[in-house]
């Protein structure tokens, strides 16, 4: 077998390997954004008496709260708290001897579970959006943008844990990425209740691609032809995170030293 | 290294070599070791029949066989550290560098390990490089023995080499308390040549009564211990005495200090 095949095969075991517990760990990933989404439509629309915000009615916001927690489900792991870890203790030494690349492993054992998700999201999605009315073209198509911004999100991650060859604080450093994420990818809330003079904010950073880029399209939202757009840029995305690793990586690996056992 | 520069870490020479470090276990907590095994295969791209045959060769040499599908969370330390072993050898490295193996270790099963460590040398010639505090894991496993101080080779040679042909460990406990330098002054010896030892492992060779004396090692040669003793008792007096072969622990003390 394949060594990425047996990678997913490990992670998925490992992740599972208390059921119980990843079970609560994707229902409470879920149930916390949807609940403060919800909290915040009924405040606005139901007790303020707003009729529309952003061109979106109750109905829609709800909608969008509904749709969009398939993706968050999707939306990067902790793999890249993983890694630099493994830098920090030294730890990363097991795995520089190994024939295979640090990243992309720790990446494929830490996305398997998510792998799972995305099919269980995606057939949920694909049969409750029949009875909507949601294009199932719309939603693998959205749910692909989701998996390439989980891609995404491990690189930027894994670009950032290098800040750890050089201070010992990098895990601060991902916390403040992972907020910014929260905030920027469509989790929390729409992206189009920004104010209009902000709007560049979430628009000059690839995280919009996680979460609110699939629920827009999903939604039917964005045009076919916009969405083809988004995704060419989530290509040049990805292929600027990678360039942007391989910098790093080489860069940190320049100064890395383990004191051993 | 293997006619690879290490640092450029191609694919084949991290085929060829393995590591495990006493404090950095590489196996998966919370899954069976036999699963961290199945991905290093994996890995090492290892045939099923060979990589079967070679786990069992490993278990069996280790004793761990009845515990390669118990989570790693719940082995000993000993055990757990033998599934280190087996998970960086299951690819049959050229060679291998363990980092304090047996640190942690209790004697037993630190015993096994060394004896594995020895079998799996003898059976498949692999060069194994030791980094370790524990004397006894360089007394009974190397066959050549590279001594470090400040980032300088110091010594390079066989564990017999440090302790010179001829040469014991004369122990003196005197009523007296001289320091170092008043010794040497009367021996004629050099004062890195005599040691002070405080009441602990080396002292138990002594009566208990007699722990207020501190013992005093003399490392000579066999054909000098009458003269160094007549010298010592011009000027002191001396309780009890013993002739010692010196163990590596104190050649490599009395290297540092």
């Amino acid at each position: 077998m394949n060594w990425r095949l047996a990678a997913l095969r490990n992670g998925f075991q490992d992740a599972t390997a208390y059921r119980l517990e990843f079970l609560f760990e994707v229902l409470g990933s879920a149930f916390v954004p949807a609940a403060i989404q919800w909290v915040l439509w009924y405040a606005m629309f139901k007790i303020g008496g707003a009729h529309e915000i952003a061109g979106m009615n109750y109905s829609d916001m709800v909608q969008y709260t509904l749709v969009s927690l398939l993706f968050t489900q999707i939306r990067g792991g902790d793999h890249d708290f993983e890694l630099q870890e493994m830098i920090r203790t030294g730890q990363l030494s097991n795995y520089l001897l190994r024939p295979v690349s640090v990243v992309e492993f720790v990446y494929i054992r830490g996305m398997a579970p998510k792998l799972l998700i995305a099919g269980v999201c995606l057939t949920l999605g694909m049969s409750v959006g029949l009875f909507f009315g949601m294009s199932p073209v719309r939603i693998m198509g959205a749910m692909l943008m989701a998996l390439i911004g989980n891609v995404l999100h491990y690189q930027i991650g894994a670009a950032l844990s290098t800040t750890a060859f050089l201070w010992e604080e990098a895990y601060s450093f991902l916390m403040v990425k992972n907020m910014l994420v929260s905030l920027l990818s469509g989790e929390l809330i729409p992206l189009n209740l920004f104010p209009k003079n902000m709007q560049w904010m979430w628009k000059i950073t690839p995280f919009y691609l996680y979460v609110f880029g699939p629920t827009q399209y999903a939604l039917g939202h964005w045009t076919h032809t916009y969405f083809l757009e988004q995704l060419a840029w989530s290509c040049v995305w990805l292929a600027a995170g990678w360039a942007f690793i391989k910098f790093t990586w080489s860069l940190g690996m320049g100064r890395y030293l383990s004191h051993g056992g | 290294m293997l006619g690879f520069d290490p640092f450029q870490r191609p694919i084949e020479f991290r085929r060829k070599i393995a590591l495990v470090m006493g404090q950095k276990a590489q196996l998966w907590w919370d899954l069976p070791a036999v699963d961290a095994f199945d991905l290093l295969r994996a890995i090492y791209d290892i045939p099923t029949p060979i990589y079967k045959e070679r786990l069992h060769t490993l278990a069996t040499l280790l004793d761990v066989t009845k515990h390669l599908n118990t989570q790693i969370r719940r082995l000993s330390l000993g055990e757990r550290m033998k599934m280190e072993l087996i998970g960086a050898l299951i690819h049959w490295p050229n060679v291998i560098f363990l980092d304090e193996p047996t640190i942690g270790l209790d004697i037993l099963a630190a015993h096994k390990l060394r004896e594995f460590l020895k079998e799996f040398n003898r059976l498949e010639k692999a060069t194994i490089i030791l980094t370790s505090h524990n004397m006894e894991d360089i007394e009974k496993l190397c066959s050549r023995v590279l001594i470090m101080r400040t980032g300088e080779i110091i010594y390079d040679g066989t564990a017999n080499g440090l302790t010179e042909k001829g040469e014991c460990r004369l122990r003196v406990r005197l009523m007296q308390s001289p320091t170092v330098d008043e010794l040497a002054h009367v021996t004629g010896l050099a004062p890195s040549a005599i040691f002070l030892q405080n009441k602990g492992p080396e002292a138990a060779a002594g009566d208990d009564d007699e722990d207020d004396h501190k013992p005093i090692f003399f490392t000579l040669k066999y054909d000098n211990i009458v003269a160094i003793l007549q010298k010592i008792m011009t000027t002191y007096t001396i309780i009890n005495m013993g002739i010692e072969e010196p163990s590596l622990e104190n050649v490599i003390q009395r290297l540092f200090q």
